[in-house]
């Protein structure tokens, strides 16, 4: 199975990779980029702990296929902070106690920026709609419907 | 998991996909969305030698029309555009199943056509290889054997996919480019009725477009019932489509093909008792549901056959149809 030279623009960066057709996103981002941030669940798209940034919408990377998504925007979990200022949805995570284990946590930061950057003002029936790809097992998704919330009312109001 | 090695091409056009699906052969598949196929190819249940991605082919993915003119839907364009659109253009219903699909990021990648040609699913098949290998390959995936129903050399997985019910009951096209040329036939013709091999697609076929006809003053309902909100396939589902000449049901996740329900004539304030029991007892006949679905008693699904129906004539009746929210019914 021969490789492919591709560019992959990862966080604002573009790294020049070679890259096997069988390989997903999320294994291109953990194996050879060390961007570990993105976990690896079920890698069958069922639990959301690998969800990242395409074009600004949340996919799962373990059912994307790396040499799909040249030529795109990629963003994942290490590239949500500005430097060591937190994004709002991270800084809304820690603050209500959104975060137990954290494996499910950088997925649900991606689901969760990319709701609130194409409906910034969401009711608590549309953060469970934006979340419904993402499981934790942990928390029992209470905290992390307030932190959405809290992040959404950075800036603007929250519809009841 | 791993993805299976093998060789990709991304052609850039439609005629270059269907040389290459021709040069290919049976060991090709098409890649739409990957949302399902990726999936099936880390569990081995596939192991195509040759992919062919669509994703680099323009006209695909256009949407046009309207309740008025008629709708056009490209067969690679992404669920969450037709969540988006569909209620717009005149058709909640549409966007309402499509809503029901799998859960957002999966929505944000799969595609209308990858839904409609998902394969068929059984528990005994959808699993990883590891699981498989305690027992020889089931008849689906070329054994000697259904494990579900022992008797028979005959296979009974499931066709789950949400939107296939609803463009039936809208009695939606298809448009499919071969070899031979561009064909059109009514979606609900390219269902086999077998469940080993859901679709008849002729070799070397590919699912360009859906045709939706008009419906303007049309109501529609999709009602879904699923363990959970959102990820999970259908248990059992029925889509109504209703206007002043009658209402055609049809069921989903209930056999080998979307089932449909003999039409009830006239407009909702029309039909009676007797005629909605008719059609409760007829979608109760009609479901073909064995123990191969998880957590989904054949019994409970084929009784939910009649309640999800007769809650969808009663909601066709009091409210007139959707308003475009979903609302799958938990168990």
């Amino acid at each position: 199975m021969p490789v492919q030279l591709i560019q992959l623009d990862v966080n604002g960066t573009l790294y020049s990779l070679s890259v096997k057709p069988n390989q997903t996103l999320l294994e291109v981002l953990r194996e050879q980029l060390g961007l570990t941030g993105t976990k690896e669940g079920c890698s069958t798209g069922s639990c959301g702990a690998c969800t990242v940034q395409v074009d600004g919408r949340a996919v799962l990377s373990c059912t994307l296929l790396a040499v799909a998504v040249e030529g795109l925007k990629i963003v994942t979990i290490e590239g949500v902070a500005a430097g060591q200022q937190l994004h709002p949805v991270q800084q809304a995570f820690v603050e209500q106690g959104a975060i137990q284990c954290g494996f499910c946590t950088p997925g649900m930061v991606m689901a969760a920026k990319a709701l609130l950057e194409g409906n910034p003002e969401p009711s608590v029936d549309e953060i469970k709609t934006g979340l419904d790809g993402n499981l934790c097992r942990c928390t029992g998704y209470v905290k992390i419907i307030t932190a959405v919330q809290a992040a959404s009312q950075q800036t603007g109001k929250s519809k009841a | 998991m791993h993805l299976p090695r093998f060789e990709y091409r991304r052609p850039p056009t439609l005629a270059a996909v269907l040389e290459e699906l021709q040069q290919g052969g049976p060991g090709t598949h098409l890649l739409a969305g990957g949302t399902d196929l990726l999936i099936r190819m880390k569990q081995r249940v596939v192991t195509p030698a040759l992919v062919i991605d669509l994703g680099a082919v323009k006209d695909l993915n256009t949407i046009r029309g309207n309740a008025q003119t008629g709708l056009y839907l490209g067969a690679m364009i992404p669920l969450y555009q037709l969540v988006a659109e569909a209620g717009q253009r005149g058709y909640p219903v549409l966007a309402q199943a499509a809503l029901a699909v799998a859960s957002t990021p999966l929505r944000n990648q799969a595609t209308i056509g990858g839904n409609l040609l998902q394969d068929s699913r059984c528990w005994y098949y959808n699993q990883s290889a590891p699981w498989k290998q305690s027992r020889p390959a089931c008849y689906k995936a070329g054994g000697e054997i259904c494990y579900v129903v022992k008797q028979k050399q005959e296979c009974y997985a499931v066709y789950r996919g949400d939107l296939a019910p609803v463009l039936v009951a809208l009695q939606a096209s298809v448009i499919l480019a071969g070899p031979r040329g561009e064909r059109t036939i009514p979606l609900a013709e390219i269902f086999s009725g077998k469940a080993d091999r859901p679709h008849n697609l002729a070799d070397g076929e590919v699912l360009v477009g859906v045709e939706v006809p008009p419906a303007a003053g049309i109501k529609g309902e999709y009602l879904k019932l699923a363990h959970r909100q959102a990820v999970d396939f259908p248990l059992a589902a029925v889509a109504g489509v209703a206007g002043e000449q009658g209402c055609r049901l049809v069921l989903g996740a209930l056999g080998p093909a979307p089932l449909v329900l003999p039409p009830l004539a006239g407009s909702p304030e029309m039909w009676t008792a007797a005629e909605i029991d008719r059609t409760l007892t007829a979608a109760r006949r009609i479901v073909q549901t064995v123990r191969n679905v998880a957590h989904g008693d054949p019994a409970y699904r084929r009784k939910m056959a009649g309640v999800l129906t007769r809650r969808l004539l009663v909601k066709l009746q009091d409210e007139g149809g959707n308003a475009g929210a979903v609302n799958p019914v938990r168990c």
